[in-house]
């Protein structure tokens, strides 16, 4: 205890509750295992196994398939193809993981290519749920703090692009206005 | 019926899909009721946790009625009004037996580090989540739990995840009476993990984050002193002086992957994505943790690497303690302390929102705007 000025009584006056669960048996995960005390309302030994139609990976770390998983979207285009690569790889190895980001962003494109074709893609800006980003941001400035380096190197690129294009225009107008001057001496 | 899906990092719609079926014998479909943004369901919206499909629905708190059961299932029938812990478990296997649930082995077939949960990826076994109309539970008699009469269904579903996980990490940290508790993170984890920790006789409990909301929220709920890490030059010697100069005995990490204050980290943690999110919380806690002392890990991380200063935890002789939350076993101890009033769960509510504006939720929420702590998404059959 490295707290000096403790005093219980005080505590239990101010904090509701204080020390409620003050007693290892009054806390729940006191022993971490143990029997739950009244059963866990499992009344089989070997739950029945989920059968599907739908494309399951399964870990390389696991025998079989759980009885149960989810069924929602299944693998499909080359980001399916990456994922059955990833899943052939043990769950200690980097490049399991990096594949399966990897094949989520392929799955991005893939899925807006499919809105598309299909004449159903969304809006990108209140997807971003931008539009309460107008009406809420004041206190912390109008965009969030990540898009300022974005939104300042944008600005000078298009300053700069702006300016060259400018001098290029310049230059061109100077050298035939030269050319001209050149032509009437 | 309609449903959040996921669209990409940073990008969700709702969008029509179809009702959920029974799948397996002891199945059973919710009509959701109540459904919350969790604070890891964060780290999935943008994109960081590997296997996240695009079409995918989150939700992994939620609450609602039942519509249908499965052939086996005994113990609830429709018109049940039920919670239902985050995370699915068997109730047969060798973890769920030890009481485990968290640990289940027979939910999950994509990875076998957890169990599966609700709406949180392939990666814990591709189950549809809970922010939309309907959702498809498995082990029916196994998770959900009746709602009791006079709990509102706004109390209850923060028993489906948050007030359990935040009591796990305090109770994980061993606390004795009288010990010094630091606490990384004001989020609503962090703010019940604060509040646990009174519960079992801390006699100081320290929450540091950099939202002065928030920390203003958690002084006021859970009674606590605060330190904002952004307004201290080093944080470790700030809470090294607060507390003697040896360090709390125990530390809280309540942030996981998505950590802010070592750009280092945010940089290869997270915006490089070169190991499983930036570990700076969980380097903080490991810091600012007295010798011998405690460090609680619930924050998530992502697999399978992270930087985390073991030298410094083993030359320390630390403890550490870390698991997701195992939900059902918590259930009755903090069903009694909500029912006493002693925690009042739903007070950490601050929008309640139909389930059509869950991209505006989104944003608000992972930008902190409009002081948002937790969000309530209410689906319009429930309204």
């Amino acid at each position: 205890m490295t707290n000096p000025d403790f005093d219980s009584i005080a505590l239990a006056r101010r904090i509701p509750g204080w020390g409620a669960d003050l007693r290892p048996e009054n806390r729940p995960g006191v022993p971490k295992e143990k029997v739950p005390d009244n059963g866990t309302g499992a009344h089989w030994e070997q739950p029945e196994q989920q059968i599907t139609s739908v494309r399951i990976f399964k870990t390389i770390e696991r025998p079989e398939v759980t009885p149960v998983f989810g069924t929602t979207c299944a693998p499909k285009g080359l980001s399916g193809v990456m994922r059955t690569a990833a899943y052939r790889l043990g769950e200690g190895k980097i490049s399991r993981w990096v594949t399966l980001l990897l094949a989520d962003r392929v799955d991005m494109f893939e899925s807006i290519l499919l809105d598309v074709i299909k004449g159903r893609a969304g809006n990108p800006f209140s997807e971003m749920g931008l539009g309460t980003e107008f009406r809420n941001r004041r206190e912390k400035g109008f965009m969030p703090r990540g898009w300022y380096p974005v939104i300042a190197v944008g600005i000078v690129g298009l300053f700069a692009a702006s300016r060259a294009v400018h001098q290029q225009k310049e230059k061109k107008r100077f050298a035939t206005f030269s050319d001209e001057f050149k032509k009437v001496a | 019926m309609l449903a959040m899906t996921y669209r990409g990092p940073y990008r969700v719609r709702l969008d029509e899909k179809p009702i959920p079926q029974i799948e397996h014998p002891n199945d059973a479909i919710i009509r959701v009721t109540r459904t919350c943004l969790c604070g890891s369901d964060l780290h999935i919206y943008h994109g960081l946790l590997p296997d996240t499909r695009i079409g995918s629905t989150f939700g992994h708190e939620f609450v609602g009625v039942v519509e249908e059961v499965g052939p086996t299932v005994q113990s609830l029938k429709p018109g049940d009004r039920v919670g239902v812990p985050f995370n699915i478990s068997c109730g047969s296997c060798f973890f769920c037996k030890k009481s485990l649930y968290g640990n289940c082995e027979n939910t999950n077939p994509n990875s076998s580090i957890g169990a599966g949960f609700f709406g949180y990826s392939h990666t814990t076994g591709g189950y549809d989540g809970g922010q939309a109309e309907y959702v498809r539970v498995p082990f029916a008699d196994v998770g959900p739990f009746k709602i009791p009469d006079g709990m509102s269904e706004d109390d209850a579903v923060l028993l489906t995840d948050v007030f359990p996980t935040g009591y796990q990490a305090a109770e994980m940290g061993d606390i004795k009476a009288g010990d010094t508790v630091i606490v990384f993170g004001a989020g609503p984890v962090g703010i019940f993990a604060a509040k646990s920790a009174w519960l079992m006789g801390a006699g100081r409990v320290i929450v540091v984050d950099q939202a002065d909301y928030r920390l203003e929220f958690v002084q006021n709920y859970a009674q606590v002193e605060t330190v904002n890490f952004a307004q201290v030059d080093d944080i470790i010697m700030t809470l090294k002086k607060m507390t003697d100069w040896r360090g709390a005995d125990v530390c809280i990490d309540a942030v996981g992957a998505e950590a802010d204050g070592d750009w280092l980290q945010t940089l290869a943690g997270v915006r490089m994505k070169l190991s499983g999110g930036a570990t700076t919380a969980l380097g903080w806690a490991i810091e600012s943790c007295r010798k011998a002392g405690n460090v609680s890990i619930v924050g998530v991380y992502g697999p399978p690497i992270n930087l985390v200063p073991m030298g410094t935890a083993m030359n320390k002789g630390l403890t550490m303690r870390m698991n997701q939350c195992n939900v059902k076993r918590y259930l009755p101890r903090l069903i009694e302390h909500v029912m006493s009033g002693r925690v009042k769960p739903s007070d950490i509510i601050t929008h309640r929102v139909p389930l059509e504006e869950v991209s505006d939720a989104y944003h608000r929420f992972s930008s902190k705007l409009d002081h948002c702590i937790k969000t309530v998404l209410i689906p319009p059959k429930a309204a």
